[in-house]
């Protein structure tokens, strides 16, 4: 019952919130649905305008920002409010739970990222794309976002009430760092600014390190949240 | 009465339960406190009390799934719970929540199909969505669930509550079957008839 | 009790509003104006808005401690302890920002720059209403406990992100280098001021913590007191041997 069995229940628990997903589509439709709107909505208001690279950073970020957060919170919110939650909590070690729904919502937003960012690029197309930097930061920043939004899930998933609102209100602080330094970085994707890039590489590193600072609280802290 | 099962489940029971001084209360309103009880290999401890009297917070903080407010409780082992607030996933069938936590407690996937029968839930309905069971059929599969990996300790809260007569007698023979196996039970129920059936030890919280 | 003891505190109490009225009459009348700054009499507030920032870090810090403290011996006097300290921290930021952007429109032209400390001291704002907010939306005492300092260390860790490494990775701040630390503009007076204004706010935050907490602890006496009476005797459990 050492680390292999919790390599298994880690992936035992993706996979069954991988399996329901599908069957439901709950998660990903709500996520992507929020996306192409939100994707189409701006494009349209800004059909006739010039926007500077730096603009467009900050609406694609705005928009996987949003998206993420209409969906992420579902893998604990359904455990808690369909009761499955306390033999989920008999039945796994509590960190190996965590790595499962993590792997879950990592996989969610590369998801979103892959139909929302070629979507993003066609509609509104930068002036260059750097593309080695631009998924270097679609990654990483992917990561981070998936990271802290699936601790703060496991915090609102256990509030008595309103929950989707509290899961923007709580999770937004922790997430503006990530999406400031991540809408840096593709900045630097999106123009040919030298000074840009090697901003934007310095900040590759630093959203590495963010995803690696939260994703290691999170798991040291899970326990005193998900058992009593 | 459905006739004597066999005893697949050879568990190795070494120690007793043990409560001591466990106290519960919500918030400020105390629900019970200063429980002591022993409960000894084949011996079953019959919770009774009346509604909202906490003997679902009682075998809550059994199951390690509520921290009692003061007090302790010792068990060395395994246990499987099932109660109504204990839910499987609707989105699965019954054998895929099987297989599921079968996979979560290390045990092998290969008596999924004894444990439904020994529930009485045909092989057939282990294929369908846990969101398509009846409430009783639901309640079979919960004790399923429990069984899994054969625990020395089984905590049952209400097991009746939602079967018919066949599942009464389902559970009145996996449970006699398990405490002449030398297990341990702790369940709780309202119908005193049942307790009387069921009880070597009786816990009433109240007054 | 001795005569001591019961006229130590209010001593104290006159001594630490004296200190207060001592460094704000300082703050406008005795300081020279600073000669290094566009706006040089404004640039008096310095020695209000450095020690409200400085306390409102101390007491977040005191707060994440008993965060800590909580989520390692789960008793709700240190629940208590972190939530009070967050919302004081909560309050000295926000008088922080206040001083700070009055500052900002006398220097700088604009109420809100948008310049780093900002951007950071605005999500340190964020966070302490989300942690009040989360706590709000959870009714169970001990599970509220553990939610909000789970939180509270979460939020601790990404703080550093905006607050160090961004404002030294745009180098784009407005905010003068080492204020404390005397500098071209600033006269050694400013120092002393400043320091004295630092002891008497971490003064009054002690003992607005310590009345808080005082209070606090009375209401969860209170009501389990009521509740107890409400209910005439406490529960008990009888253990019943019964057949054989």
């Amino acid at each position: 019952m050492g680390l292999n069995h919790w390599i298994i229940c880690a992936k035992s628990v993706f996979r069954k919130d991988l399996q329901v997903e599908l069957r439901t589509r709950y998660a990903l439709g709500a996520v992507l649905l929020f996306a192409i709107t939100t994707l189409i909505a701006v494009s349209a208001a800004l059909s006739s305008a010039t926007v500077k690279s730096e603009v467009k950073a900050a609406l694609l970020w705005i928009i996987l920002l949003f998206a993420a957060l209409s969906g992420l919170a579902r893998v604990f919110v359904r455990e808690e409010e369909a009761g499955t939650a306390p033999l989920l909590r008999l039945s796994a070690p509590a960190t190996a739970v965590y790595a499962g729904k993590l792997l879950f919502n990592v996989a969610l937003v590369f998801a979103v990222e892959c139909v929302s960012v070629p979507l993003f690029l066609v509609v509104l197309p930068p002036a260059t794309v750097n593309f080695g930097l631009l998924l270097g930061v679609l990654l990483l920043g992917g990561i981070g976002l998936a990271s802290s939004s699936t601790f703060v899930a496991a915090l609102i998933a256990q509030a008595s009430s309103g929950k989707s609102a509290l899961f923007f209100i709580v999770a937004f602080p922790i997430l503006l760092p990530l999406v400031l330094i991540a809408v840096q970085a593709t900045v630097g994707a999106f123009d040919a600014i030298d000074m840009h890039h090697v901003r934007a590489q310095a900040d590759l590193g630093l959203l590495a390190l963010y995803s690696l600072v939260m994703t290691t609280t999170s798991f040291l802290l899970f326990e005193y949240i998900w058992h009593d | 009465m459905i006739p004597p099962l066999p005893i697949r489940y050879n568990t190795h029971v070494t120690s007793s339960l043990r409560l001591h001084g466990v106290s519960m209360a919500y918030g400020s309103r105390v629900l019970f406190s200063g429980i002591d009880a022993v409960v000894a290999p084949g011996q079953c401890l019959v919770v009774t009390g009346a509604n909202g009297a906490g003997k679902s917070s009682l075998l809550k903080i059994v199951a390690g799934l509520l921290r009692p407010e003061a007090g302790k409780v010792e068990f060395d082992g395994k246990w499987g719970s099932a109660a109504p607030e204990i839910q499987l996933y609707g989105e699965l069938t019954g054998d895929e929540n099987l297989a599921f936590f079968a996979r979560l407690l290390a045990v092998s996937p290969m008596e999924n199909a004894a444990l439904l029968a020994d529930v009485g839930l045909p092989p057939k309905r282990g294929r369908d969505l846990v969101s398509a069971y009846s409430s009783g059929m639901r309640q079979r599969l919960k004790l399923a669930t429990s069984l899994l990996g054969s625990p020395p300790l089984l905590i049952w809260d209400e097991p009746t509550a939602t079967l018919d007569t066949a599942g009464r007698a389902i559970v009145g023979g996996l449970l006699s079957r398990h405490l002449s196996g030398g297990g341990l039970a702790v369940v709780a129920t309202n119908d005193l008839s049942e307790a009387e059936s069921w009880g070597d030890l009786r816990l009433n919280i109240g007054f | 009790m001795t005569n001591v003891s019961k006229f130590g505190p209010t001593i104290g109490k006159i001594a630490l509003l004296l200190l207060l009225c001592a460094t704000t009459v300082a703050g406008f009348l005795w300081l020279p104006a600073a000669k290094g700054f566009p706006q040089p009499e404004m640039a008096r507030i310095v020695v209000f808005h450095v020690p409200c920032a400085i306390v409102a870090d101390l007491a977040a810090a005191v707060a994440a401690w008993y965060a800590i403290i909580y989520l390692r011996r789960r008793n709700q006097a240190d629940d208590l302890k972190s939530s009070v300290s967050f919302g004081l921290a909560l309050l000295f930021s926000l008088l922080t920002t206040v001083t700070g952007a009055i500052f900002a429109k006398s220097q700088w032209g604009g109420y809100w720059n948008w310049d780093p400390k900002q951007t950071a001291i605005l999500m340190l704002l964020l966070i302490y209403v989300a942690y009040f907010a989360l706590r709000a939306a959870v009714d169970d005492p001990r599970k509220r406990a553990s939610l909000s300092a789970a939180y509270a260390l979460f939020a601790v860790v990404a703080v550093p992100f905006l607050t160090y490494i961004l404002p030294n990775s745009t180098d784009q701040t407005l905010h003068p280098k080492n204020v404390i630390n005397t500098r071209d503009g600033l006269d050694a007076s400013y120092k002393i001021v400043l320091w004295a204004g630092v002891l008497g706010l971490s003064l009054f935050y002690l003992w607005a913590f310590r009345v808080q907490v005082a209070l606090g602890t009375l209401e969860m006496r209170l009501t389990q007191r009521i509740h107890r009476a409400s209910q005439g005797v406490v529960a008990r459990a009888v253990v019943v041997e019964g057949r054989k």
